[in-house]
């Protein structure tokens, strides 16, 4: 509850960001630079958790090479730069995950064998909730991710994700569902 | 054993529960206690999930994954042909991986009976070496790396390495010389390195007899002759300098070689004036890092550094 509050306080770099947000989109290459020195690091913490580490980087840079062309779109809603980025992120991650998903079915149709090797991969490594959260659709794990770890409200979620709140409540409590019954009642 | 309003514990923690409702729960949690080991189990989920440890953000890959954005940033507005960016390369790998895997589906079907190769998948490296008359030399693979063995004479090399692919490391008699992509030359005399030109890339000379040292493009080195005022152009004081004498054609001033640390040092030290406004000595700084780095891994962003620090790009 307490890392929640901290979200509802204007970030303490916000009228920086939304200025560099500007300049941005006036083609600044240096504010970029601005914005990537105060969110990369934390992008690439929120990108690892919510897709892998392996992506991580190509995630980050993709966000800000897409922040390029919709910083315009930047209204300071949300007051919190930071939490617009993550939102271009877990787009971005969503919009990955529909083409990896195409690429799968056509899998599928050579045989299963293909399809399986790709889901199972990694598994017998991570601990029982790593792989538990690996399993859960991009949609639910970036909503998790966001809620539990990162801190945000279902409204923050919602705005950043431009998806409505009802979706946000229904794909945090499925996610909890899953992962739940992936290894039983889970930690106390 | 259970209760009717467990649900409303995790509608609470969603904030779907305002007011009333959320202060009569926190009543009736109380004296639950199926709602109150609902309430532990949320916490838990969260907090595990909180403790679930991701790598570390190392500084430097973030620096240089900075980079990385602002060349990209850079062609994107320019409307130049760009690298693939991550998305383009999930685009365009989602057809080859495609491509890939039937390919392998076909193989393995047919050859289901034969065993596993277990070979690991190396990219292919080119190497067209070309020897003078006299130059005595032999080349093998083994496992990654192709070997050259260089005892006397001139060779000249022209490596395309992918990534992936086979590191290419010249043995000679007094060391070793690896490439990292490159066109270059060496000769041995007498049992010894003589010279190594670099014409494009970059190589890293390990001699037995002096520190490591690395070469980028147009620089060479020569073993000294026996006395050192013979060292035609070399009056670095630095001890690589003294030891090793580098040169840069066709300009005869000694350069240092690019070492990363040295790089990374100055890359700082020019990040941290722009950082506290002190741009016209962040604009010398940088322009002491093109001096210093020609070939440096920053060198467009220290470029635009400098020009941004003079809007007169003086």
């Amino acid at each position: 509850m307490k890392v929640r509050s901290l979200h509802l306080v204007p970030k303490p770099n916000a009228a920086q960001d939304t200025l560099a947000l500007a300049r941005v989109a006036k083609g600044e290459v240096s504010a970029l630079g601005e914005l990537y020195d105060r969110h990369a690091a934390g992008l690439l913490r929120f990108a690892s958790r919510a897709s892998g580490a392996s992506d991580a980087e190509d995630l980050v840079q993709a966000t800000f090479l897409r922040v390029m062309k919709i910083a315009g779109s930047y209204d300071g809603r949300t007051d919190d730069a930071g939490a617009w980025l993550r939102g271009v992120t877990a787009r971005l991650i969503q919009e990955r995950s529909r083409s990896i998903l195409r690429f799968a079915r056509a899998l599928l149709r050579f045989g299963s064998g293909a399809a399986v090797a790709i889901t199972d991969e990694g598994r017998g490594t991570r601990s029982d909730l790593e792989r538990g959260l690996a399993g859960l659709s991009d949609a639910k794990r970036v909503v998790l991710v966001l809620a539990e770890v990162e801190g945000y409200t279902c409204e923050e979620i919602s705005q950043m994700l431009e998806v409505p709140l009802g979706t946000v409540w229904t794909r945090l409590h499925h996610a909890r569902k899953e992962l739940r019954a992936f290894y039983g009642e889970g930690p106390r | 054993m259970t209760c009717a309003r467990r649900w409303e514990v995790e509608a609470a923690k969603d904030g779907r529960l305002s007011g009333d409702a959320k202060a009569s729960l926190d009543r009736h949690v109380e004296a639950c206690d199926v709602c109150r080991n609902e309430r532990t189990r949320l916490e838990g989920l969260a907090r595990a999930l909180r403790d679930i440890e991701v790598p570390e953000v190392n500084d430097v890959g973030v620096r240089r994954l900075r980079q990385r954005v602002l060349q990209h940033a850079d062609a994107q507005l320019a409307g130049r042909s760009i690298p693939p960016s991550a998305s383009r390369r999930l685009r365009l790998l989602v057809p080859a991986v495609a491509l890939v895997g039937v390919i392998a589906c076909w193989f393995s079907w047919r050859a289901l009976a034969r065993p596993p190769s277990l070979a690991p998948a190396v990219a292919k490296t080119v190497v067209d070496a070309k020897g003078e008359a006299d130059t005595r030399w032999t080349m093998k693979t083994d496992g990654d790396i192709e070997t050259i063995e260089l005892s006397d004479g001139v060779l000249r090399l022209r490596v395309s390495r992918p990534p992936n692919g086979r590191r290419v490391i010249v043995r000679v008699p007094d060391g070793e010389i690896e490439d990292l992509g490159t066109v270059f030359h060496v000769v041995v005399r007498d049992g010894a390195t003589q010279r190594v030109g670099v014409d494009e890339g970059r190589v890293a000379i390990r001699l037995t007899d002096r520190a490591p040292i690395t070469l980028g493009s147009e620089q060479s080195w020569e073993r000294p002759p026996a006395t050192p005022a013979a060292v035609i152009g070399s009056t670095s004081t630095s001890p690589l300098a003294s030891s090793a004498p580098l040169r840069r054609t066709p300009s005869s001033a000694p350069v240092s070689p690019p070492s990363a640390d040295e790089e990374d040092t100055a890359y700082l030290e020019v990040l941290r004036l722009v950082r506290e406004h002190r741009d016209t000595e962040a604009k010398t700084k940088a322009r002491e890092y093109l001096r210093r780095f020609p070939d440096g891994f920053r060198r467009e962003e220290m470029g635009r550094i400098a020009k941004l620090a003079d809007p007169a790009g003086q």
